[in-house]
């Protein structure tokens, strides 16, 4: 007999239990695909950086999105109980005893997660050397995937399916119990509509308050106001949070109630019933509502966070690396040397001049190196190493500084002003950030400067840059990159600092003294391109890999939370369906209120979200170079794009089902 | 409105546990006839009105209502149908929960745009005539089950519907209500013309009607006519209950 019931509840539910279960499945198969590639022995092997960093790193992820998995089973797995409140109440009626009835919430919470951690390790099974050999391909490792599952790993599995079952079940067992004990009277239960205006208008105010705040914080962040920005992120913080649940709980339905009440709008066709149905449905569905719209909302900033720290990290490796290898006059023998050595195929090779000497920067008044080079040797330069950069002419000065352009006075935000040692002050709106040869070659500034300027200045350290391309790599063995790898920071510079400008001492440093007043700047004497691709790739691999996991799990979760909750109508909700087309009503008429049900349910929560996802925006406004509103958009269009997919899919499950009740 | 029903029949359920609801029944419903449907609790009359009413479709056979062979109509046009021509009092009320007593009587008026001016004066005369006045901002489940079927009864006739189909009208209905309704429903049927197929258990109530049909087994097993004396009329559908209920076999008219 209860076999018979929970078999029963099974089938009536039969596309809702799919969805969760599927969407279960596939989070666990990720979740055991990545902690089964935690001691992968091919991925060991093949990354260097993987035994020591990577694998707590994809273990603490793995952590992470099982707690999100948790979170979403414990959440959604209570929305089939809730269904079944009527049957369970009839039972009870009939002379069913409680216990049983619990049983009965319980059996069927087993045999769900149960199926679910299976067609997940399935999947996991299935799935994992394609996820393997995806990770190694965005990390850029040439190497094969070995299909690897330890017993370690199953016996983790094993544990975590059983523990998190029985917990998710007796969970259930307690909701079963609570139904059935709850008696509310369903007018006490929901507010008077006036609580519901006085919350909807404060949701109003505090939402728009918070995009206005975020305009002010696009000017905090940009002139370094920490504080300022502090107290606004945490206004932000509750005025998002608190505001769009506030629209949901208040707003929302309030207007809907105003709709409601005008006539010459509710009294047309089916208005007179659909304003009503989708008020309640939204009434009900408020937390679920604002769940979506705030992680949503959180995914957007992330992804655009974690794209822009991508674009960050590729803009340094750009900037530090811009030949395939670079010397200076400490290296350039022993490179020369082994270039000749293994017959390496040169296709372009530069040489450039520099003079060192003492400047102060204009905004705060560091002082520190600065590498001049002459406006003819900049012109000599390749293209693609300045092309960054603005145009100058030979009259004008170009200041390199990294990522970050002061200014002297506050007034005059595009200029950099520079005072030079024993040389006239530099103004310029000319700023860049592509070092020629590289950030890492030297430290401070670098200055494009009229060749008159240049050829007047007095240095007190005079270096030259080499820098070269090949046809097909450098050809550096392990051997000699190892040897020159000692040389990289052994030579630099030293501040002795004055008072005055004039008087501030600026020498060669090769044994990195600690003397008392001065600072010591070293330099990079060489940098290899082919190391530092290397490290990139596979960190932003790596990286895409997470991110792009966790995306698109989130994307499904959150989906199919909204899709189930369109799903799960009580037997109240299918009666009136079903009565409007007794009366009339014409099943396409029917099926443009379940449209518009899809649509608002997603339309709304996206709305929202992009608004608040604009946060980012003002988060990375201190980097004015860097322009991240096409990115930006493009983010949230495609994840836009996605989410409408799985809309799409729910309208057509949604229409399914209401189709075959009404049929 | 003129109903002809052909050879219609419907089953349920599939194979070995296939039911047969309907067997083959013909019949015929002149414009502005009022005609009850009688029989025990599974012969099939609450399935021949939803046939009739394109809420079902048989299996085979034809529903021709002023010539329009309704079984051939898409679901669309059949709902434009019954929301233009048709009102539906129901055994199980079918009032929409979210609604409250006023909206769910303008509902069909509301459906079909009627100015708000008119919906507002048909909803006064409506609640006036079936005396529900002070109802219209109630909950519908804080109703009692006779004033639900009251305002299930409201919502069938505020549309002045050219067929009213009523299964088990006064099922839920103290005699006073029951009789208000009846009257009403006859009211409606002299000075409107409108036609009428009301199923009911209840020979009190089938004895307003001018014709009543016996169905037992899926067929139609006897009819009775209204002689033109409502208490022979009730007699005479008294004996026939009776018979069905005794097995005997009534012959039924040619027609048929």
């Amino acid at each position: 007999m209860f076999l018979k019931i929970i078999r029963r509840s099974f089938y009536n539910m039969k596309d809702s239990y799919l969805i969760y279960i599927l969407a279960c499945s596939f989070a666990i198969g990720m979740f055991s695909i990545l902690l089964s590639l935690v001691d992968n022995p091919r991925l060991k092997s093949g990354i260097s950086s993987w035994s020591a960093s990577l694998n707590n790193v994809t273990l603490g992820f793995s952590v992470l999105f099982i707690f999100c998995v948790f979170v979403y089973m414990g959440f959604v797995g209570g929305f089939f109980i809730k269904q079944q409140t009527h049957e369970f109440k009839t039972f009870e009626k009939f002379g069913m005893s409680r216990w049983t009835i619990i049983v009965i919430g319980f059996i069927q919470t087993v045999v769900v997660q149960l199926i679910s951690w299976l067609i997940g390790i399935i999947i996991a099974l299935i799935f994992q050397k394609f996820f393997g050999m995806l990770l190694l391909y965005l990390m850029g490792v040439k190497t094969g995937f070995l299909f690897r599952f330890t017993g370690n790993t199953f016996s983790m599995l094993w544990q975590i399916c059983l523990y998190s079952t029985i917990v998710f079940s007796i969970m259930n067992s307690f909701r079963v119990q609570k139904l059935l004990r709850k008696n509310k009277d369903k007018s006490k239960r929901l507010p008077k509509w006036y609580i519901r205006l006085l919350g909807g208008i404060l949701g109003i105010l505090l939402f728009f308050s918070g995009i206005v705040v975020t305009v002010i914080l696009f000017g905090d962040i940009k002139n370094n106001n920490q504080t300022a920005a502090i107290v606004e992120l945490s206004f932000l913080f509750v005025a998002y949070l608190a505001g769009t649940y506030l629209m949901y709980y208040g707003f929302l339905p309030s207007f809907l109630t105003i709709l409601q009440h005008t006539k010459g709008i509710a009294y047309t066709g089916i208005n007179i019933f659909s304003f009503k149905y989708f008020k309640e449905r939204l009434m009900r569905n408020v937390s679920i509502l604002w769940f979506i719209t705030e992680l949503s909302s959180l995914a957007l900033i992330l992804l655009s966070v974690c794209y822009f720290g991508y674009k960050s990290v590729y803009t340094n490796y750009t900037y530090a690396h811009p030949f395939e290898l670079t010397a200076n006059q400490n290296t350039v023998k022993p490179i020369k040397k082994y270039l000749k050595e293994n017959n390496a195929k040169i296709t372009r090779s530069y040489k450039t001049n520099v003079k060192t000497t003492v400047v102060q920067r204009g905004s705060n008044n560091e002082i520190l190196p600065g590498t001049f080079i002459s406006y003819s040797d900049y012109q000599k330069l390749p293209k693609s190493n300045v092309a960054r950069n603005p145009q100058i002419t030979k009259n004008e000065f170009l200041v390199l500084d990294y990522g970050y352009v002061p200014s002297f006075a506050s007034d005059k935000s595009n200029t950099a002003v520079v005072k030079v040692k024993n040389a006239r002050i530099i103004k310029t709106n000319k700023i860049g950030s592509a070092f020629p040869y590289g950030s890492t070659m030297y430290q401070g500034l670098m200055i494009v400067a009229p060749d008159k300027y240049y050829q007047k200045l007095k240095p007190e350290v005079k270096n030259t840059f080499y820098g070269w391309f090949f046809k097909s790599g450098d050809s550096l063995t392990h051997k000699q990159y190892e040897k020159l790898n000692k040389q990289e920071y052994t030579s630099g510079v030293q501040i002795k600092k004055a008072a005055d400008l004039a008087d501030t001492k600026l020498t060669t440093d090769t044994n990195r003294r600690n003397v008392s007043g001065t600072t010591v700047y070293m330099d990079s004497n060489f940098s290899r391109q082919k190391n530092a691709k290397s490290q990139v790739d596979q960190i932003s691999g790596f990286g895409i890999f997470i991110v792009a996991m966790f995306s698109v799990s989130l994307l499904i979760a959150l989906g199919s939370v909204l899709t189930l909750r369109l799903l799960l109508r009580d037997d109240s909700e299918w009666k009136q369906l079903k009565t409007l087309n007794k009366i009339g009503v014409s099943k396409s008429e029917i099926k443009e209120i379940v449209k518009k049900e899809t649509i608002y349910s997603f339309v709304i929560p996206i709305i929202f979200a992009v608004m608040q996802s604009y946060i980012v925006m003002a988060l990375i406004a201190r980097y004015p170079r860097t322009t991240m509103l096409r990115p930006f958009i493009l983010i949230n269009l495609g994840y836009i794009a996605l989410y409408g997919i799985i809309g799409f899919v729910t309208y057509l499950i949604s229409w399914r089902s209401v189709n075959q009740k009404l049929t | 409105m003129q109903i002809v029903v052909k050879n219609i029949a419907k089953d349920y359920g599939k194979r070995f546990n296939a039911v047969h609801a309907i067997k083959d029944i013909g019949l015929e419903v002149k414009h502005g006839e009022f005609l009850g449907i009688m029989g025990p609790s599974g012969a099939g009359k609450s399935t021949l009105l939803n046939i009739i009413s394109t809420n079902e479709r048989p299996d085979h056979g034809q529903v021709l209502i002023d010539g329009i062979d309704m079984t051939e109509l898409h679901d669309k046009e059949q709902s434009k149908y019954r929301r233009n021509k048709m009102g539906f009092i129901y055994q199980s009320f079918e009032l929409l929960d979210s609604l409250n007593v006023k909206e769910n009587i303008i509902l069909p008026m509301a459906l079909n745009h009627a100015s708000k001016k008119k919906i507002e004066q048909s909803f006064r005369h409506m609640t006036k005539l079936l005396n529900i006045e002070g109802l219209e901002k109630r909950n519908v489940d804080d109703l009692s089950l006779g004033q639900k079927q009251i305002v299930a009864a409201a919502r069938a006739l505020i549309n002045s519907p050219e067929i009213l189909f009523a299964d088990e009208p006064t099922g839920s209905l103290d005699s006073k209500s029951a009789t208000i309704l009846l009257n009403y429903m006859q009211l409606i049927n002299d000075k409107e013309k409108t036609t009428i197929l009301m199923a009911t258990h209840d020979a009190f109530t089938a004895s307003y009607c001018s014709r009543v049909v016996f169905v037992k087994d899926g067929v139609i097993f006897a009819e009775v006519v209204n002689p033109g004396d409502r208490n022979k009329f009730f007699e005479q559908i008294i004996n026939m209950q009776r018979t069905i209920g005794g097995g005997s076999y009534f012959n039924v008219s040619q027609n048929n």
